[in-house]
């Protein structure tokens, strides 16, 4: 193995120079565009001036909230953490047996919404509401974030330096943990940060379990309090959190360099033999897939069962669905244009400029739901009124809800793409951005579209930006499944969400598939 | 011999005091090279010495911090000028091929070429010259690492460059591969009459590939000819010593011979100023070390096995160490007493000073 | 190609936005909030109602359609129809205050309406054949929104487990019913019920209480339906639920099947609050006369009995009867309360949390 030695002053060269005018126009709109959440909450905070904001932010009731939401948050992070690296572990490094099958398994938790999820749990056992009935569901529902990019990451890594660790006395356990899952901490880390926010801003989980955590109140203040000065104010808290999460992983992860490690052939590495720890590991699988997948799913697939004789609205349930995947798609899409800047910027440049514009993107993604909606709303109706209520503005809604999850596939897919090739078509006559968009995104091209297939499953699921926000008379299946079981018509909402999960999992599978893809692609020659 | 054809008088490449500094580690300190047009030239240097930086200053990768580069005439560098990598037709071929990994091997070399019939003929002429006209569908990933240099040789001349440039080209291969990839990739390259640089560090592959070799040391060329030149008549220690074995000893200008512990040894060229008595630095190759009856006394100490020769370090009467290159049949046994001279011309230096 | 140019053009761009958001942001959040006057009423039976209108409604589609579909049969408007949470319809409506779309909004409670009264989004109705079907009780003080149906909370009670039942929510904090009664502590009419506790005992008399309620241990259900059939199955003796229930699952099951009786609380005690579900016209609607008729029809005669014969619930125009099982409202006596006083119900579950009868 030669060339995985970087010379000095080539390891990392992202420019430090300005970037070009083509790329930072476009990554300034979109990131102006993610923080119009941001303007809209400053604006309604200081409704009633400074004074009364302070007065309301520096209750002890706020403090309390602070605490009970982080202590949902760290707890359900360090949780995903643990079971997504080790459902990677054992999907990619591990000889237990149906590894192939669970590779995809393990990422269809993604289908399941949190608040079908939870509502499944408690139905079943109202006793389990409260903390652990809200982390039990979040973990549930989030582990995939992490599991998915540590899976494609331990893909790629050269298995060399296992044999070597070996030769020098290291025992299995160890090399897994102290070497082959420390070198995915990048992976591991940008999944922590999307969990961190996904847990601080989840409403459904939080709401059915009755934990007192921000988001609840929040949504409170909004719907019962009628308040919005005081939602806003919150929201602004929720920031200023997000803005620390996003640091502390920008920090942890500027220490570990991204980049590919080795230049040759990556061959497959020998499997760990599991031999007497494959008892627990195969009760790790039935337990983590029961919770997040089966348990669920059988509860929906019960709740039709008590239908009798009602017919189903076939016709209720194709246009919901029409409306859902298509809605999706347009978002989808949208999402990922928007993204593509933003990432090329991310990873190829270095720089004040560079990382603000970075992390401006996902400063927004703490905020609930609800607190997007209205702040949408309120962008839409004053600025643009005339598509308000009207796709474009929620495809809009859901470009600034969703940004951060492509910005992350986006960037890695692209760093793992080295800068010579785009030096190389430069020598051939490109000039610098057609060699992005000749060489450097056609290349990216499976980690863009795992993310974007993570968008399109995120709008599926998604409830209150588009309870606000949708054409009036448009359902999805979201709303329609929502609609029902506000009024305990489980065996209505049943057809709903038998028919989401079902086509949730059409874009989960191509997620996990396109990362199969991407571990393989990686490595291919011998020497 | 090269091909400086009477039809091309002018140098393709010509650098000029190039100096580059990263932070306060100065790289390149004044590097001064002339590529004549048809020819193969390598720059040879250590590893980290900077010849790749010199490259990708020469391709547009990096500015100079002072000094010029001029392709064809053209300055494409240095003073005000930064004509980009995208229009300065310098063809690269990396360390690792870089394909793109996404095209397969007939879009990889036609990138650079614009659509049409034209392009699809000269991609053809191209793959044939490399040798792998017949893997055009291939992927990347389906393709050795020799041939993926090989389908990057083609890419890179397909566009008809003014200068191709190649980085460590070989050093990414297995040994038992590495000399045929490059006999091949030589042969290209002399077949499409192209110029081109090449950086290493292996001496051997740039004595015997190049017309001219380039020595990098210090930030600067320290001496740049065709490769026999070079190894008989370095320019200076260093790169007597970097350029082969090297046995450095004292010796004293005895009229048109000097004395030295292996004993009278003909020099090649006297350094200027030096008379009878005058203190010289003496550098004889290992190979010019012979056996012979009536030489200077040695003691035979341990034998390197090279398959096609050895190494022995002989302990000669006075002391001194030296090694010398014999073939198999010759070399002695541990503690054997050998008698030895050297043959041909030697390179002599200036003593640098009393005391060293 | 020098790097100097980006550098200044991305401040420019920069600027540019920055100037062009701050100015758009400066103007805009004075509207939604200040309570101007609400927009002189009009009067629709003068014109005929043509054309579209947008109604916010925060009852189900379910419901709603059938008297939508009659509306449209009757007058020719074609209506789209936005179903949601009231309360969230009322925040959508306060944040796109002036430049809504909607022209109705057809609320589950009245807290909601109230909330979207005070910021001054709503249009006065017009008295004749429209506010004055109604008991005052049960409509805006302004005539910004008017009641449509009544709901009156009730003790669903297991006759075996309960065969004398309490008849005051003091009563309820007695030592037999200990473990013994059942709510929903997310749903909506126990909190406005919660409210109207704080407003007729004081903050500190509703705290009283409910510390002395949650001494009780009640048992806590997802949803009133569920606090319901625990009553009839005996799983509880007593539940804290609306009055409709009940008659629900005689309406599903047959009479004979259900064990559990509704209780109506003593005349005058917070237990037995009526809450209305409502509407009101926005005064930004583009079509008031039109949207006006419909709030008309919501409150004619067909459209009250339906909603007395589907939901069980209290028909509010008067003259129009309840469902035949049900007391009349008249000898009720539920506790006077104005209903816009339960608009703010967050104090509420500020409150239930301290307590610790809301989140766990």
């Amino acid at each position: 193995m030669t060339t995985a030695v970087a010379t000095g002053s080539r390891a990392r060269r992202r420019r430090v120079e300005l970037p070009p005018w083509q790329l930072l126009g476009p990554t300034v709109v979109v990131a102006l565009v993610a923080l119009a959440p941001i303007w809209y909450l400053v604006d309604q905070a200081l409704d009633r001036g400074w004074g009364p904001a302070i007065e309301e932010v520096a209750q002890r009731r706020t403090v309390d909230l602070v605490v009970r939401s982080t202590a949902l948050a760290g707890f359900v992070t360090l949780a995903t953490v643990l079971v997504g690296a080790a459902a990677a572990w054992i999907v990619a490094r591990s000889d237990l047996p149906g590894r192939r099958v669970l590779r995809v398994a393990f990422a269809m938790p993604l289908a399941v919404p949190s608040y079908l999820s939870a509502f499944a749990w408690v139905s079943w056992d109202p006793s389990i509401a409260g903390f652990w009935g809200a982390a039990l569901v979040l973990v549930a529902t989030s582990y995939p974030y992490v599991y998915l990019p540590v899976v494609a990451a331990l893909g790629r890594i050269d298995p060399a330096q296992e044999e070597i660790a070996r030769s020098l006395g290291w025992g299995e356990g160890r090399i897994a943990v102290g070497l082959t899952l420390r070198q995915a901490r990048p992976a591991v880390l940008a999944g922590a940060l999307l969990v961190a926010q996904y847990a601080y801003m989840d409403f459904g989980a939080v709401a059915t379990m009755r934990y007192e955590a921000f988001t609840w109140v929040v949504y409170g203040a909004y719907r019962a309090g009628f308040n919005p000065t005081r939602a806003a104010l919150l929201s602004v808290v929720l920031v200023a959190v997000s803005i620390v999460l996003v640091t502390a992983e920008g920090i942890a992860r500027g220490r570990v360099d991204a980049s590919r490690v080795g230049g040759g052939a990556a061959r497959r590495g020998r499997p760990v033999r599991l031999g007497r720890a494959t008892g627990p590991a195969a009760v790790f699988v039935v337990v983590v897939l029961g919770v997040a997948l089966a348990f669920p799913v059988v509860s929906v697939v019960s709740w039709s069962l008590w239908r009798g004789g009602e017919a189903v609205a076939f016709g209720e349930v194709f246009s919901a669905l029409w409306a859902t995947v298509g809605v999706s798609a347009i978002a989808a899409l949208v999402t990922a244009v928007a993204a593509l800047p933003v990432g090329l910027l991310a990873s190829r440049y270095r720089g004040w400029i560079a990382r603000r514009l970075e992390q401006a993107t996902y400063v927004a993604h703490t905020l609930p739901g609800v607190v997007l909606a209205i702040s949408m709303v309120y962008v839409g109706v004053r600025l643009l009124r005339p598509v308000y209520q009207e796709l474009p503005v929620l495809a809009l809604a859901y470009v600034v809800a969703f940004l951060p999850l492509l910005v992350g596939s986006v960037r890695a897919a692209i760093e793992a793409v080295p800068e010579r090739l785009e030096d190389i078509a430069r020598s051939l006559g490109t000039s610098r951005s057609g060699a992005w968009w000749r060489v450097t995104l056609p290349a990216a091209r499976p980690g863009i579209a795992a993310g974007t297939a993570l968008v399109f499953l995120a709008t599926m699921k998604e409830l209150p930006i588009t309870l606000l926000l949708r054409p009036t008379g448009t359902e999805t299946l979201a709303t329609r499944l929502w609609g029902h079981t506000t009024l305990s018509d489980y065996s209505a909402a049943a057809p709903f969400a038998l028919t989401l999960l079902v086509v949730a999992a059409v874009p989960t599978a191509l997620l996990s598939g396109l990362l199969l893809v991407r571990g393989r692609e990686d490595g291919g020659h011998v020497g | 011999m090269s091909a400086e054809a009477t039809h091309e008088t002018a140098p393709v490449l010509e650098v000029r005091g190039l100096r580059k500094s990263f932070g306060d580690r100065c790289v390149l300190d004044g590097v001064d090279l002339v590529v004549p047009a048809g020819s193969i030239t390598a720059v040879l240097g250590p590893s980290g010495c900077g010849k790749t930086t010199l490259l990708r200053i020469v391709a547009g990768f990096e500015h100079p911090d002072a000094g010029t580069v001029t392709v064809r005439g053209v300055r494409v560098a240095g003073e005000g000028t930064d004509v980009p990598p995208e229009r300065r037709r310098v063809g690269v071929v990396p360390q690792e091929g870089a394909l793109f990994p996404h095209l397969d091997v007939r879009r990889n070399v036609g990138f650079g070429l614009p659509r049409g019939a034209a392009s699809t003929e000269r991609i053809r002429a191209c793959l044939e010259l490399v040798g792998l006209a017949d893997r055009a569908d291939a992927r990347p990933d389906q393709l050795s690492g020799g041939q993926q240099q090989r389908v990057a040789l083609a890419r890179a001349l397909a566009p008809n460059p003014s200068l191709v440039v190649l980085d460590e080209p070989f050093s990414a291969l297995d040994t038992a591969l590495r000399a045929k990839v490059r006999d091949e990739v030589v042969g290209a390259l002399r077949a499409a009459g192209a110029t081109a640089v090449f950086v290493t560090h292996d001496q051997e592959e740039a004595l015997s590939t190049a017309d001219r070799v380039g020595v990098l040391l210090n930030g600067r060329v320290a001496q740049c000819g065709e490769p026999i030149e070079l190894y008989r008549a370095p320019a200076s220690i260093e790169v007597a010593r970097f350029l082969g074995e090297a046995v450095v000893l004292p010796g004293e200008l005895d009229r048109d011979v000097v004395r030295c512990a292996l004993g009278a040894v003909v020099p090649g060229a006297v350094p200027p100023g030096a008379s009878s008595g005058s203190f010289l630095t003496v550098v004889v190759r290992p190979e010019q070390i012979v056996p012979s009856a009536d030489g200077v006394g040695a003691t035979a100490g341990e034998t390197t096995y090279f398959g096609h020769d050895g190494l022995v370090r002989l302990h000669l009467d006075d002391g001194t160490e030296v090694d010398a290159r014999w073939a198999p049949p010759l070399l002695p046994r541990p503690g054997d007493r050998v008698g030895v001279r050297v043959v041909g011309e030697v390179a002599v230096y200036a003593a640098p000073g009393p005391g060293r | 190609m020098s790097h100097r140019p980006s550098a200044r053009a991305a401040a420019a761009v920069f600027a540019l936005l920055a100037a062009a958001l701050a100015a758009c942001g400066g103007s805009s959040s004075s509207e939604s909030n200040s309570a101007s006057a609400t927009a002189s009423t009009i009067d629709d039976t003068a014109a005929t109602p043509t054309g579209t209108i947008t109604v916010y409604s925060g009852r189900t589609e379910k419901l709603v359609k059938p008297v939508i579909d009659r509306f449209t049969a009757a007058t020719g408007v074609t209506v789209e129809l936005r179903a949601g949470d009231s309360g969230a319809l009322a925040a959508q409506i306060l944040t796109e205050g002036k430049a809504s779309p909607a022209d109705v909004f057809f609320s589950q409670d009245a807290g909601a309406l109230g909330a979207v009264a005070d910021a001054g989004l709503l249009r006065t109705l017009p008295a004749k054949g429209l506010l004055d079907v109604v008991d005052p009780a049960y409509r805006a003080t302004d005539g910004t929104w008017v009641g449509t149906s009544g709901r009156v909370r009730v003790l669903v009670v297991n006759p075996t487990l309960a065969p004398n039942p309490p008849k005051t929510i003091d009563d309820l904090l007695a030592p037999a019913w200990k473990g013994r009664l059942g709510y929903a502590p997310t749903n909506a009419s126990w909190q406005s019920f919660v409210t109207a506790l704080r407003v007729l005992r004081g903050e500190e008399g509703a705290k009283t209480w409910l510390t002395a309620f949650a001494a009780q241990q009640p048992k806590a259900y997802e949803k009133n339906g569920a606090v319901r059939d625990a009553v009839d199955k005996g799983e509880i003796a007593i539940g804290l639920v609306n009055h409709y229930y009940l008659y629900e699952k005689i309406a599903a099951g047959g009479a004979a099947k259900v064990v559990a009786k509704n209780v109506y609380l003593a005349p005058g005690d917070p237990g037995g609050l009526v809450n209305v579900a409502g509407a009101a016209v926005l005064a930004s609607s583009d079509n008031a006369v039109a949207a006006q008729a419909f709030v008309r029809f919501l409150l004619n005669e067909e459209s009250q009995s339906y909603f007395a014969t589907t939901t069980f619930e209290y028909p509010l125009r008067t003259g129009v009867p309840q469902a035949s099982d049900l007391p009349t409202l008249a000898s009720l006596r539920p506790p006077k309360i104005d209903l816009a006083d339960l608009e703010s119900i967050e104090k509420t579950q500020e409150l239930l949390a301290s307590v610790g009868l809301l989140t766990k």
